[in-house]
């Protein structure tokens, strides 16, 4: 049978264009504009989904992603919701948690075991014993959980974006496309968003038969689209509301950071469930739901239906049920006195049976419990009770619910708004709302159309009036008229059947009395035992009701329960757009592109990337390694050394700023000379270190270690402020490129591209000189970092891969190669030269760390002077010592951090560890007690496998100590 | 060795792998365009990426650099990172109280000349090197892209008013310059600039943007 209707005006299916799509290994057709849980009821397909506990059958409930009966996957997205995923063609889906299929599933069964699966159960069965908890464990994670995620797939790279407006209007329902027009038009700049794809709220749907909601809609958004100042998104969610009003916007596929300064929510409402036996059928709809179905993708939801109701919105669901050409075989009126009103009228004109005072009190299942077969109404007593006796059967295959509804308020929520229950709506509405926060229309308990828009009008020129717009008056705010539209209870359980709650947990009412009656009388408490409201759906059909059904357990007011609190996001949102592209920002040198052509493996140095070691085909990295450091030793090598911090210092004030910042002198440092510096913190710790070189009497020019430049630049400028000095700071770290030459030949080499004298007379070690270099204005800074004859050479960015590649190829005939970080780390460790960072931690003093001999004598002042003035008068902790081994075999030797052990105590541990160098042996930096620090000592070292081996304190350096090499 | 060498832009490889026709600005090569200059003439209008970084560049910092710069003919701008357009080319920006930042034209040389006549220092003003990739992003949906980099409402914000933000995660200097369709300049250290160029490329693809040569946008 097609369950389609004949075309109605708003449809939002394109007929001329039907889409093939499968579910459930069937075929199936329906159009574009159909979401997946119409196009399936209009196959007639009533099985859409099973339950997360129970597994049982489930369909269309609210059509409006208020629950999750209909999630599916698609072999590479999962937990994909029916109500809101349209369907596309080729689409291949499949119910998820369900085993072998939705049909069969073999996980229905699990309902038989129900009555000792109570709410908490596994809280009080799985605890004991202890042992079997990781099987408990596995076999709960089988069977809990929706969708599967399939760890192949490839995260898309979703964009995120930012967005500024003066005033965000939440929902574009009459309310909010009101308020929004009344707003723009005193020159707000205005965004609306909505979750659903069209604009209008309930005038899309909620019809009542007649057709002037869809001129009123459309005069509405007329003006929207005359106003230049107003912008409307539709199928974006206002996902969670944040400080200063900083809230998420969501779309499928992408977030939007909004920065607002004013919020008016406009978000209405969601229709609520009643309770009565075996109300989670598929065929039990909201009336919401079936009108959706009627007017947005012209379904018919049922052949034969009854409609239990409670107000005036029960009777449009009714008169367009009818207008559908469904059989309403009969209207429950849970009211004593019905619906006195032109509606009603309406209805019983139409000759449908209406039954005041009367409830639904158990849908009745058909064979295979997957569809309705027909409602049992029975007649409510005094106290609101159903009277068994009275029972009738109504042969049907549908139940429309519509007793009510619960505000969207989660926006207002998190924003710090209060609501109170009003019983003139028997809803929630907001009382007091924070500043630049406000509410318009039903989710103030707002529902006729007119007083929608007026409320909307008004909430409008208070948000313009906020935001600093001559308004002189503004109209109060619209109250509602005429009887409530939400039923005080809903609730008429059926003794002998499950009466559900929340459909996202299979909560049924049973649960919400045995917790109470084991003390949970607290509305968060509550929520936390059952998890009522914590399903994927949170709560949004669930909490009301729980939150009735608690009141009445505790013989209190609602307002005396209170409700649970509201956290983003309002509808899940997928983590793909969370994360969002990914900003990870990464620095490069010039020289980048050479060395990735050179065949460099890159690691990442804090925000860095630098060649590690260059790769050769067939050998192994500790070997290249070795061998990149070999070749320094032997030959000649080059490093890119451009990621050092370069910062100039300037001014009168130079000296003393470095004399202050520094632990060193400056003062009578000569021009054209380097020094070793080194700086401390407050405490005496070791927070960076690197050469100054004098370039002119109040020009310097210093370098920091790679990764500590951004920060000890910011720490500069601090003290500059502080200390109110003449000195002007420029880091030109990334404004320079910086290479270092080393090895026994490298002064012929650089001469071969300088005019500068390289002679020791004219160009002694610690020195710079600045000229040209392969025709580039450049700064020679004649260092040993590595132990071995040097020149670090600094250029312009622009011109650092010319000068690497003319010293590359001037180079060939000495044998020139490029060695990376990890040779140079071992270059320098041989030499015992520390990295800070490395062989310093949080806690280093130049004490421990054997750099003493960097504290300049009778100074004045120094950052950290004072303490390290009271730390040299005690005795030390530990100190920094070269240790060697006595098996040098590679697999017994330490890694870096493992401890020194002394009997059976922590004496110290390694910084830096070399397993092959080119003296031929194992060597290594440790922090030991000082007691063990004296040369020869004998230590013990803990290897990752808990083994010891046994290493040596020796002096350091290990590679030639009296410096012959650098001359 | 007396004849300075070609410079080269942060992402000149990159520019390169698209085909660019070359032409030089003070002896460092600039793309002028891509082999379809009418096209990239369009692009320019509704979205389109451009590497400048070959244009030359000086920083001034230090008391007198104000009074040097004017004493030279510079009109400079009297704001706080107020920008100003030269003549015959070029822009002037103030960046700080007494720091100043210039940028040449397609011929470069009136920057050149003014490096060379500054040298390292003069008096209590200092050179500053400045070696900055200049990225601009010009077009009808060129908004669209800074609204997904950089969280700086550009909708409000002057022109020629220099703008100091993060743009997908890095520290930038920005300049919404003035025009038929909106164009931002994006000044970025040239180490980060390989990635930023990456991350703006790829964005301008997915929005239907090119990378343009010079000519379309100069």
């Amino acid at each position: 049978m097609n369950w389609r209707l004949p075309p109605n005006d708003g449809e939002c299916i394109d007929r001329a264009r039907p889409i093939a799509f499968w579910f459930e290994g069937r075929r199936l057709q329906g159009y574009a504009g159909d979401v997946l849980s119409s196009a399936l009821w209009a196959n007639g397909v009533r099985l859409l989904g099973r339950s997360f506990k129970y597994h049982r059958p489930r369909g269309i409930y609210s059509l409006a992603n208020h629950d999750v009966n209909v999630l599916v996957e698609d072999g590479s997205r999962t937990n994909l919701r029916g109500d809101v995923m349209p369907i596309a063609e080729g689409m291949n889906l499949r119910a998820v948690n369900t085993v072998d299929g939705l049909e069969r599933d073999w996980l229905r069964f699990t309902e038989v075991f129900s009555a000792f699966l109570p709410v908490g159960f596994y809280y009080k069965a799985f605890h004991s014993p202890r042992w079997l908890f990781p099987f408990y464990e596995r076999q709960m994670r089988k069977v809990a959980g929706l969708g599967k995620i399939d760890p192949r797939n490839v995260t898309e790279a979703t964009p995120k974006d930012y967005a500024f407006c003066d005033l965000l209007v939440v929902g574009a329902g009459p309310a909010g496309l009101s308020a929004a027009v009344a707003a723009a038009e005193q020159g707000v700049r205005v965004l609306v968003v909505d979750e659903d794809p069209r604009p209008g709220g309930s005038l899309t749907w909620q019809r009542g038969a007649e057709s002037g909601a869809g001129t009123r809609l459309q005069k509405l958004l007329d003006r929207v689209a005359s106003l230049d100042t107003l912008e409307l998104r539709t199928s974006t969610q206002a996902a969670g509301w944040y400080a200063d009003h900083w809230i998420a916007l969501v779309t499928d596929t992408r977030l939007t950071k909004l920065r607002a300064k004013a919020t008016l929510s406009a978000s209405g409402c969601m229709e609520q469930p009643a309770v009565f036996g075996q109300n989670d059928l598929p065929g039990v709809l909201l009336g919401s739901a079936a009108q959706r179905l009627i007017r947005l993708y012209a379904v018919k939801p049922f052949e034969r239906c009854v409609v239990l109701a409670s107000g005036s919105d029960a009777y449009r669901v009714v008169l367009d049920l009818l207008d559908a050409g469904v059989d309403v075989a009969a209207v429950a009126d849970l009211r004593a006195e019905g619906e006195v009103s032109e509606l009603g009228d309406r209805v019983v004109t139409a000759g449908v049976p209406v039954h005041r005072g009367h409830t639904v009190h158990e849908a009745v299942p058909a064979r295979g419990k997957r569809s309705v077969a027909g409602a049992v109404l029975c007649r409510l007593d005094d106290r609101g009770a159903p009277l068994p006796s009275t029972a009738v059967t109504v042969a049907c295959d549908g139940v429309a619910v519509s007793v009510g509804w619960a505000p969207c308020g989660e926006l207002l929520y998190q924003a710090g708004g209060r609501f109170s229950y009003s019983e003139t709506v028997e809803q929630f509405i907001p009382g007091r709302l924070p500043e630049g926060v406000f509410a318009a229309g039903r989710v103030r308990g707002v529902f006729e159309l007119e007083d929608q828009i007026a409320d909307g009008h008004r909430a409008g020129l208070e948000a313009a009036r906020y935001l600093g717009r001559q308004i002189e008056t503004v109209p109060d705010p619209v109250v509602h008229r005429g009887p409530p539209r939400s039923h005080p209870y809903p609730i008429h359980a059926h003794p002998g059947k499950k009466n559900f709650i929340d459909l996202d947990e299979d909560l049924h009412l049973a649960d919400f009395v045995n917790a109470h009656q084991e003390g949970y009388d607290n509305i968060e408490l509550l929520k936390r035992y059952t998890t009522v409201g914590m399903g994927p759906s949170q709560g949004k059909l669930a909490n009301m009701n729980a939150v009735r059904v608690l009141a009445r357990l505790n013989r209190r007011s609602i307002n005396e329960t209170g409700t649970t609190t509201s956290r983003p996001f309002r509808h899940p949102v997928a983590l793909r757009v969370l994360a969002g592209r990914r900003f990870h920002p990464l620095r490069t040198t010039p020289q980048h592109d050479w060395h990735s052509a050179a065949g460099a493996e890159f690691i990442h140095a804090g925000s860095w990337l630098r060649p590690e070691y260059y790769r050769v085909s067939g050998r192994g990295r500790e070997e290249l390694i070795l061998d990149e450091a070999m070749n320094v030793r032997q030959q000649l090598g080059l490093i890119d050394v451009g990621t050092l911090g370069k910062i100039h210092v300037t001014g009168p004030d130079a000296v003393p700023f470095l004399e202050r910042l520094y632990t060193g002198r400056f003062a009578k440092q000569p021009v054209g000379r380097l020094r070793y510096g080194l700086a401390c913190d407050e405490s005496g710790v070791i927070i960076e270190d690197g050469v100054i070189a004098r370039l002119a009497e109040d020009r310097f020019y210093l370098t920091t270690t790679s990764t500590g430049a951004d920060g000890f630049y910011s720490e500069m400028q601090r003290w500059a402020i502080l200390w109110g000095m003449d000195v002007t700071l420029i880091n030109s770290t990334g404004q320079l490129a910086a290479m270092n030459l080393a090895g026994a030949r490298c002064r012929e080499l650089l001469g071969s591209l300088t005019e500068v004298d390289l002679s020791s007379q004219a160009f002694p070690y610690v020195c710079v000189r600045e000229g040209l270099v392969a025709a580039v204005p450049a700064m020679i800074l004649r260092v040993g970092f590595v132990g071995e004859l040097g020149y670090e050479v600094h250029v312009p960015a622009q011109y650092g891969l010319h000068v690497w590649t003319s010293l590359m190829e001037a180079g060939r005939t000495f044998g020139i190669r490029p060695f990376g970080v990890e040779a140079q780390r071992l270059l320098r460790l041989e030499k015992g030269h520390i990295i800070v960072g490395q062989d310093t931690d949080a806690l280093a003093t130049p004490y421990e760390a054997n750099t003493a001999w960097a504290i300049g004598k009778k100074k004045p002042f120094f950052v950290g002077q004072r303490s390290l003035s009271i730390l040299k008068r005690q005795e030390l902790s530990r100190s920094l010592v070269g240790i060697e081994f006595r098996n040098p075999e590679v697999q017994f030797l330490p890694e870096e951090c493992n401890l020194i052990i002394d009997g059976t105590e922590i004496a110290g541990r390694v910084t830096s560890i070399a397993k092959r160098s080119t003296l031929g042996r194992p060597l290594g930096l440790a922090y030991v007690r000082p007691d063990l620090a004296t040369e020869g000592t004998r230590l013990r070292v803990r290897l990752d496998s808990d083994d010891l081996v046994e290493a040596r304190v020796t002096s350091v350096p290990f590679y030639d100590p009296e410096n012959r090499r650098q001359t | 060795m007396t004849t300075r060498p070609a410079g080269r832009s942060p992402v000149h490889q990159a520019i390169a792998a698209l085909g660019a026709h070359w032409g030089e600005v003070a002896g460092t090569p600039l793309a002028l365009d891509f082999g379809s200059p009418e096209a990239e003439a369009r692009s320019a209008r509704t979205l389109g990426l451009c590497d400048l970084s070959a244009l030359r560049k000086l920083g001034l910092k230090g008391h007198g650099a104000a009074d040097w710069l004017t004493a030279q003919g510079l009109e400079i701008p009297g704001d706080t990172f107020g920008a100003q357009e030269q003549k015959p080319e070029g822009i002037a920006v103030r960046i700080g109280e007494d720091e100043y930042f210039l940028e040449s034209g397609l011929s470069g040389q009136p920057v050149v000349a003014l490096s060379d006549r500054f040298g390292p220092a003069q008096g209590k003003t200092y050179r500053v090197e400045r070696q900055d990739a200049t990225f601009v992003l010009t077009g009808s949906s060129a908004l669209r892209v800074m609204t997904q980099v950089c969280g700086v409402d550009f909708r409000e914000c002057p022109t020629w008013r220099l703008v100091y933000s993060r743009v997908a995660g890095v520290s930038a200097a920005l300049l919404p310059t003035s025009g038929q369709v909106p164009r931002y300049r994006i000044w970025v250290d040239p180490t980060a600039a390989p990635y930023l160029w990456g991350q703006l490329f790829q964005i301008c693809r997915e929005l239907g943007g090119q990378v343009v040569g010079a000519t379309a946008v100069c």
